[in-house]
């Protein structure tokens, strides 16, 4: 068939529409790979965020991520094969050429030869669609929609720009991670609070409150470290109070804030066992064995062991004044190998010793006095052996140098006891004669002492408050396992009434469930005689005749269970439980375990007007009937 | 857009032209129902027949006169009641006295033989009557007593029936029924159209019509619309949409599976492919579009679905599944 000039003008106008939708398919081509190199970034982001991994190959190059897959999407938008009847379809109805293009496109596409009669319609169609072709714009036919293609573009270029720059991710901190805060991340189920509200639960709560105020005032968190320690437990008593955490949060916690306690505790010892320490206890040693083999005789001939200590605190001065900081970390550490008890125990005792001997030795002695001194004596010896022993046990980490220092401390008072009483027994008359000079060589003496007794006394005090400190922080220490237990403890419950909930439920639920408390909800009594449920007029209260909801007999086979600890430390509550007809069901013969409603009760929210129905009820119930 | 001149062009311009004159001269005296008016000119010039349904009341009647009028074309009009005989609308033999007194059988021609036939009601007449119109609407020629009789260039039956009042009456069957090309329902006019209507026929006023299109005219113009081009593409959404009338075709949707008993007949589609080009060249394009297809699928293919039961006692109406056919056969589908 020969083409007219009409059809060859309009195949050349459609072919030059069809490089035209191929250059704008390129175009969108380009920005569809664009946004799609973009979203393959964003991906690729957000993944290596999770993997905490810096893609260097997203920051390697900007335009890998964007040239590539734009030029790529032209590329293929441009050597894909076009529906050119669609095509035109789409310029028609966009155009309102009424299918015109169509047409004409199909009536110089089909091959069979038209009719003659129908050459002349054919003819004018194309001379219409030749027209029409110059009519076309594309922006017509595809809108631009800036916004919507400029859109992922900039995402894309954006997403490019942030992978480039990527902030490397904040991981986790220690104590986050220490109480499993990950774990607590990804928990999704609402957790169940922490059930706390025993009477017991609270006192154990306020007293490591307590306890902690205590150290507090001793000064005993003075570091930063320390501070925050104590800011973490304060909260967690809030929180535990405020019942908005739950039982194994808690328990991490408190496990996490022990452990940091007593690593601080270990730090201390750590430092306080350097050279320097050592090299300063060594002088101190050799200082106080000078001191003790020149005044050995003086302190026999006088026969007052308060002369040892005087002579020592005179040492620890000069000491002080040579190397203050060695001093008082050798005080430390002094406080810290004898426990804080004993330390007290032992300057009560030497004042009390010398106050007593002195007293012997200056008043004239009776029989019964002597008897008395004797027996005090004796008394004394025991204490102080035994006192040793403890000591020694406590201290055999202890350096040898310490040892020897405590030995001779010791010594020269153990010497005096013995030595005192056996010069007063042997030559009482000497004595007499030499008390007037000895007193007043005493007196000397002491005034001497006033004023350096005054630093033996401050070295005392600090002792004394370190180990108050010290006690405090054990019985934070101590506060803090007992409220851990009592968490453990109610996870232990509320495991084992979830079993026999599930237990329950197969075994089906006969009988009342109901809202008393305590004893109110006893279905039978341990002789399996059934009770018919909890009764008295008031919720907790028990023993009447009224009755909720039908009972179930039971066949006596009850046994009473108490809560133990299961092999664990510390106390147990030794409440004793009834086994069968717990709550008032039907459950014929023992059951395994107690199922604690008070807990539940306490723990479940009961809505406001369903306590005051109940309430109403049993008031109700209580009125006498006539 | 740039007007081609050729001689085609011209020939579809004026065709055109004439109808909407005709549109015109008949919208002086029918108010409103202007789906029916283009009806039944697209029906004009295809040359198919046209049942119009509607309460009575409404024009059907008058609207059939006033066509032809319009189109000076020689009308009658059969009111069919069930007791009318096929003779009496083909026409019979007589016996007639003749020249000299001699008597002889000359056939006297029924109101079938015109160019317009109104068969007003024509569900109250019995089948065999009915039938009658089988042979005129379909051969265009009648046969009386062995002897054939050609009918006149344009024959145009405009049937009315009533919707409503169904007892005595006698529904046309299927084979009568698909020989109309469009079934065109005339609805209950609005308020301005039935205030105009009031004014109109109340007064003393009479509204003259002047024929505005010839015999022979119409005659051209059915010829030129069989000429209109229509593009395989479009043909083949034709054919989609009559496939999709069958229950039984993989192109049915789930509506025609379930309430439809039979489908479109192929003169269905021939009428609406016919249909659609007149209505091209009424709007004088020289082509068929999509839209022309999807515009008188509803009047040529209601009356041709058969539901089924089910669809009876839901009530569902045949113009429903068309519409839901029409959604969904595109014409990208076929590109």
């Amino acid at each position: 068939m020969m083409a007219t000039s009409s059809e060859s003008s309009l195949r050349q106008a459609f072919a030059r529409q069809l490089w035209k939708l191929r250059g704008f398919r390129s175009l969108r081509g380009a920005v569809l790979g664009l946004t799609a190199g973009g979203l393959a970034a964003v991906v690729l982001v957000t993944i290596c965020w999770f993997l905490r991994i810096r893609p260097s190959i997203l920051e390697s190059s900007l335009g890998l991520w964007l040239c590539v897959p734009a030029g790529l999407g032209a590329l293929l938008a441009f050597i894909w094969p076009i529906r050119q009847r669609l095509f035109f379809h789409q310029i028609d109805q966009s155009h309102g050429f009424d299918d015109l293009l169509l047409s004409a496109f199909e009536l110089i596409d089909v091959d069979h030869a038209p009719e003659k009669s129908a050459l002349a319609f054919r003819e004018a169609i194309l001379q219409r669609a030749v027209v029409s072709c110059r009519r076309i714009r594309f922006l017509q036919a595809y809108p631009p929609e800036l916004v919507r293609r400029i859109c992922p573009a900039v995402l894309a270029i954006g997403c490019c720009l942030f992978a480039q720059n990527l902030p490397a991710r904040i991981g986790p901190s220690g104590t986050l991670a220490a109480i499993g805060g990950a774990e607590l991340n990804s928990r999704l189920s609402i957790p169940d609070l922490a059930a706390l509200q025993d009477p017991e639960d609270k006192e154990a709560i306020n007293d490591l409150e307590r306890t902690m105020d205590t150290l507090m005032k001793l000064g005993g968190m003075a570091t930063p470290d320390q501070r925050q320690l104590e800011i973490e437990v304060r909260r967690l008593v809030t929180e535990l109070k405020e019942r908005r955490v739950t039982r194994a949060d808690a328990l991490a916690r408190l496990k996490h804030l022990q452990a940091r306690m007593n690593q601080e505790s270990d730090e201390q010892d750590r430092k306080l066992s350097d050279k320097e320490l050592r090299a300063a206890a060594k002088k101190f040693e050799k200082a106080a064995r000078k001191m003790l083999e020149k005044h050995g005789e003086k302190v026999s001939r006088d026969e007052k062991p308060s002369a040892v200590f005087k002579a020592l605190s005179r040492l620890a001065e000069k000491l002080a004044d040579k190397n203050p900081d060695a001093l008082a970390r050798l005080a430390e550490k002094l406080a810290k190998s004898l426990t804080d008890k004993q330390l007290e125990a032992l300057a009560r005792k030497y004042k009390g010793l010398e106050k007593k001997l002195s007293e012997a030795m200056s008043k004239k002695r009776s029989g019964a006095a002597e008897r008395r001194l004797k027996r005090l004596q004796e008394r004394l010896k025991k204490k102080l052996a035994g006192l040793k022993k403890d000591m020694r046990k406590r201290n055999e980490k202890l350096s040898p140098g310490l040892e020897k220092l405590r030995r001779n401390l010791e010594s020269p008072q153990k010497k005096a006891d013995q030595k005192a009483p056996k010069d007063r027994n042997a030559d009482g008359a000497k004595q007499q004669d030499s008390q007037t000079s000895k007193q007043e060589g005493g007196k000397k003496s002491e005034e001497a002492g006033k004023s350096s007794g005054k630093g033996a006394r401050d070295s005392l005090r600090r002792l004394s408050q370190e180990s108050q400190r010290r006690d405090a922080k054990k019985r934070v220490n101590s506060s803090m396992e007992k409220v851990s237990r009592r968490l453990r403890r109610s996870l232990e419950r509320e495991r084992i009434q979830r079993r026999l909930g599930r237990r329950g439920k197969g075994a089906g639920n006969r009988g009342p469930e109901r809202l008393g408390r305590k004893s109110g909800s006893k279905g039978s009594d341990s002789s399996g005689t059934p009770t018919g449920g909890p009764k008295g007029s008031k919720p907790g209260s028990s023993h009447d005749g009224d009755h909720m909801g039908s009972s179930t007999r039971l066949d006596g086979k009850t046994q009473d269970h108490k809560l133990g600890t299961d092999g664990k430390t510390g106390s147990f509550d030794d409440k004793t439980r009834r086994g069968a007809g717990v709550r008032g069901r039907g459950t014929n013969g023992p059951v395994s375990a107690p199922r604690n409603i008070e807990d539940e009760l306490l723990n479940a929210r009961i809505p406001e007007r369903y306590r005051e129905g109940v309430r109403h009820y049993f008031e109700l119930m209580s009125e006498p009937t006539p | 857009m740039a007007k081609v001149h050729s001689a085609v062009e011209k020939q579809v311009e004026s065709v055109a032209a004439d109808i909407n004159r005709v549109r015109t001269e008949i919208q002086r005296f029918v108010v409103g129902q202007e789906d029916v008016v283009e009806g039944c000119l697209i029906a004009l010039l295809v040359g198919g027949h046209v049942l119009l349904e509607g309460v009575p009341g409404l024009g059907k009647t008058e609207l059939v006169k006033t066509l032809g009028q319009v189109t000076h074309l020689s009308n009658t009009r059969i009111q069919f009641t069930p007791d009318m005989m096929p003779m009496d609308i083909t026409g019979t033999h007589m016996l007639l006295e003749g020249e000299g007194g001699r008597r002889e059988s000359q056939f006297q021609y029924g109101p079938i033989f015109a160019n317009l036939v109104l068969a007003d009601e024509i569900n109250r007449a019995t089948p065999k009557t009915q039938s009658a119109l089988l042979e005129a609407m379909q051969e265009r020629s009648v046969t009386v007593g062995g002897e054939s009789f050609e009918l006149e260039r344009p024959f145009f039956v405009m049937a009315t029936q009533n919707p409503i009042e169904m007892e005595g009456t006698y529904p046309l069957p299927e084979a009568q029924i698909d020989r109309f090309l469009f079934k065109l329902v005339v609805n209950f006019p609005d308020s301005d159209d039935l205030a105009s209507i009031l004014d109109r026929t109340t007064g003393r006023k009479t509204v003259q019509l002047e024929p505005v299109l010839t015999r022979e005219r119409l005659i051209q113009l059915q010829d030129l619309g069989r000429q209109v081009e229509i593009s395989p593409a479009i043909r083949s959404l034709v054919v989609q949409l009559i496939l999709a009338t069958h229950p039984d075709k993989s192109e049915a949707p789930e509506m025609v599976r379930k309430y439809v008993r039979y489908g479109s007949s192929p003169r269905g589609g021939q009428a609406v492919i016919l249909a659609a080009k007149c209505r091209a060249m009424m709007q004088s394009r020289l082509h068929v579009a999509e839209q022309d297809v999807r515009d008188v699928l509803f009047p040529a293919l209601r009356h041709r679905l058969l539901l089924n039961f089910e669809g009876e006692a839901e009530g569902i109406r045949t113009d429903d599944i068309l519409r839901l056919i029409s959604n969904e056969a595109r014409l990208e589908a076929v590109l």
